[in-house]
């Protein structure tokens, strides 16, 4: 089951150093995710966010969110600055995805 | 409040109770002659510093009413020659003979309380309590607790009511019974992991269990497949790998009614997901579910939704072998045969259970951490404990929830906040509560950059919210700064910090440090808020505008820290009260350079230790 990673062009190393810093169990429920995990991580990337393997260490609850909500939350900001300060510091998403 | 944590609370008090009067004593013990002797005859050749002497030395401990002060100072000044005709012609008039008594009498029941107290006495009492408060607090404490005569005294002193004083014998009891389960003499009433090898093994016929799968659109290869030859991709053979284990452990009356309940509440998105489909055919049950879906609704939480996005939560915690790596991080290595728990059923109900009861709402929080269900209890619980330790809340002063509840999972929580009390930024922590996940953010840079008077507009962006409060970030470019070192060894190295362990007796530092390291020292009651030693620091250096911190002639100490780590350390019966225990406590973790450890001592000149400094 977390093998479906490997279908969304996770490597077996990241795999592993997931489930290292984070648990098995929360890899587990990404990997039962995988299709919308992978939306999630192109979506980001074509932001601009640089490092997104790290923010799936750091943040990982956030690649379950509906991919469609994760892009309204960014909409509603000028995003190349948002995605600036995110390179500089991961904990802005916080603001990002719990704008109202 | 339970029968342990009210027994410990009365035994708290009693030893600073006990504590007081063992320095009252020796204090008096210490009090110069004509203060002990003071009468209405010798009144008249007190002079003024010896007035003053009493008044100090009896501060703390009955202190003199400002009538009883003034009317000693204002007597002391008397000119000589009006002394001298008063004395022979007037004495002291009523007034001042009620006055005096009061004073008298304040001196003399301490010297009366000085014969009637017997030290040793008390210190063995004392022993005794430290012993058994140490037996209930420690978790890993191994000895049974035997003191029931003690207790009995105890209660019947403070006159607990019988039921309260049944009810505590009974959780003593319980307690006990877990100190026997670590023994492995009697089933722990801890939850533990389900060892997946467990289960009975059941031999199921594949024939048939394919059969079951087929009335719910459950099609799997045969698990001949794994001894073939032929090549199978990864995923292929990961789910024969399950089904081989259903097949070997699987009973099929439980997996034909978990099927149908599965299929009857729509959870039928884990047919597809072959390692949860068998978890929870093997592992949970429909009575089990039926608990965490009730939670979920009473929570208003879509249980469809999240046991979608988390379908570990639909079976309980399993112990199960696995490959590991040897070697932490990422990239390939050696590995060898360990164990991993998979499973957040119960860890869902009782988190949950946790938020409604700190009044959380559950909602709120799984819709900004979807992981937090995964969290074990126990850790979220300490954590919790220790941010209200010092003042931290989830809430916003409107009562909006904060972000951040990853933050529960952090390691050294208290360390850490106390290093940025230190550094004058703790409301970073504050405002960006899951930066306490990270164990690299070394706030020691903001004391070291700000002591060279860097601006503090170039360490942190302050910014202002969509619900109008403003929050803090680090800036990328202080972070990376090199002038004030990048790991924390590098910062200590340029401020030039002392090795604080070298400021105290080697043997001392060593003993203290194992008894913090092997206690909780996450507890702050009136053991140490009514402490001879505390109550000294707390009127000469506590910040009137921040009970967080002290201030040693501008050198910012965390409170807290000093709190904590003195009541684990006084809690311990092998622990005596000097100098370097205060040194130990205040400089434990901090970055201290020459000139701030010499402000430290010169202000510890002034506590008074066993009535002197």
């Amino acid at each position: 089951m977390i093998e479906n990673m490997l279908l969304i062009g996770i490597s077996d190393e990241f795999i592993d150093e997931l489930i290292d810093k984070i648990g098995y169990d929360r890899v587990l429920n990404l990997a039962c995710n995988y299709e919308k995990v992978k939306k999630n991580r192109d979506l980001l990337k074509s932001f601009g966010i640089k490092d997104i393997d790290n923010l799936m260490i750091k943040r990982s609850h956030l690649f379950l969110e509906e991919p469609e909500i994760l892009l309204k939350k960014f909409s509603q900001f000028n995003i190349p600055v948002v995605v600036e300060l995110i390179n500089d510091d991961v904990n802005v998403i916080d603001e990002i995805i719990n704008y109202k | 409040m339970n029968g342990i944590e009210k027994l410990k609370k009365i035994i708290e008090v009693q030893i600073s109770n006990i504590n007081n009067t063992i320095n009252k004593y020796i204090l008096l013990s210490s009090l110069e002659s004509y203060a002990i002797k003071l009468d209405e005859e010798n009144l008249w050749d007190l002079t003024e510093e010896e007035a003053k002497y009493i008044i100090n030395n009896l501060k703390n401990i009955s202190k003199l009413t400002s009538t009883e002060e003034k009317f000693l100072l204002d007597f002391v000044k008397l000119p000589p020659e009006v002394k001298k005709v008063k004395k022979t012609y007037v004495g002291l008039d009523e007034k001042q003979l009620s006055i005096f008594k009061g004073i008298k009498d304040k001196i003399s029941s301490h010297k009366e309380d000085n014969l009637k107290k017997d030290i040793d006495r008390l210190n063995s009492i004392l022993a005794d309590y430290k012993n058994l408060l140490s037996k209930l607090s420690e978790q890993n404490n191994m000895f049974l607790i035997t003191e029931t005569n003690i207790i009995s005294e105890l209660l019947t002193q403070e006159k607990i009511s019988l039921e309260e004083q049944m009810q505590i014998f009974l959780d003593v009891n319980k307690l006990n019974e877990k100190i026997f389960a670590n023994y492995g003499l009697k089933d722990s009433y801890e939850e533990e992991d389900i060892d997946e090898d467990s289960l009975g093994i059941t031999n199921l016929s594949e024939e048939k269990l394919d059969e079951l799968f087929k009335n719910y659109g459950i099609v799997w290869e045969s698990v001949s497949l794994l001894n073939s030859e032929s090549k199978i991709d990864k995923i292929t053979k990961a789910k024969l790998y399950w089904k081989a284990k259903l097949l070997k452990y699987g009973d099929y009356d439980k997996i034909s009614e978990l099927l149908e309940f599965l299929s009857d509440k729509r959870l039928t998105h884990i047919f597809e997901m072959p390692e949860i489909l068998v978890k929870v055919l093997l592992y949970s049950s429909v009575s089990k579910i039926t608990e965490a879906i009730n939670t979920a609704e009473e929570n208003s939480l879509n249980y469809l939704k999240i046991f979608r996005d988390s379908p570990t939560l639909m079976y309980p915690s399993i112990k199960e072998r696995r490959s590991i790596k040897l070697l932490p991080g990422g990239g390939h290595g050696p590995r060898k045969e360990g164990t991993t728990t998979s499973g957040s059923l119960n860890k869902f109900i009782n988190n949950s259970k946790f938020l409604k009861d700190n009044g959380i709402p559950v909602d709120v929080v799984y819709s900004n951490c979807k992981d937090f269900f995964t969290f074990s209890t126990k850790t979220i619980e300490e954590v919790y404990s220790e941010l209200m330790l010092y003042g931290f809340s989830f809430r916003y002063p409107n009562g909006e929830v904060r972000n951040g509840f990853s933050c529960l999972t952090s390691s050294d929580v208290m360390d850490k906040l106390d290093i940025a009390i230190e550094a004058g930024c703790v409301y970073y922590y504050q405002d960006n509560l899951s930066k306490l996940l990270d164990n690299t953010l070394n706030l020691y840079k903001v004391k070291f950059a700000r002591s060279n008077n860097f601006s503090g507009s170039n360490i942190f962006r302050t910014y202002r919210q969509n619900n109008g409060y403003t929050s803090t970030a680090l800036i990328g470019a202080f972070k990376e700064n090199r002038e004030y070192g990048i790991s924390s060894d590098d910062t200590f190295s340029k401020y030039g910090a002392v090795d604080v362990s070298k400021e105290l007796d080697e043997n001392k530092y060593m003993l203290y440090s194992s008894v913090i390291n092997n206690s909780d020292s996450n507890r702050i009651t009136e053991l140490a808020l009514n402490d001879f030693l505390i109550t000294q620091l707390d009127d000469k250096y506590k910040d009137q505008n921040n009970d967080l911190i002290y201030n040693f002639d501008g050198v910012i100490i965390s409170r807290i820290k000093v709190l904590r780590l003195y009541q684990a350390l006084i809690s311990n019966s092998s622990i005596e009260y000097d100098k370097d225990l205060l040194v130990y406590v205040i400089t434990r973790n901090s970055m201290l350079n020459i000139e701030e450890m010499e402000k430290i001592r010169e202000c510890l000149k002034t506590i008074k230790f066993k009535g002197r400094s």
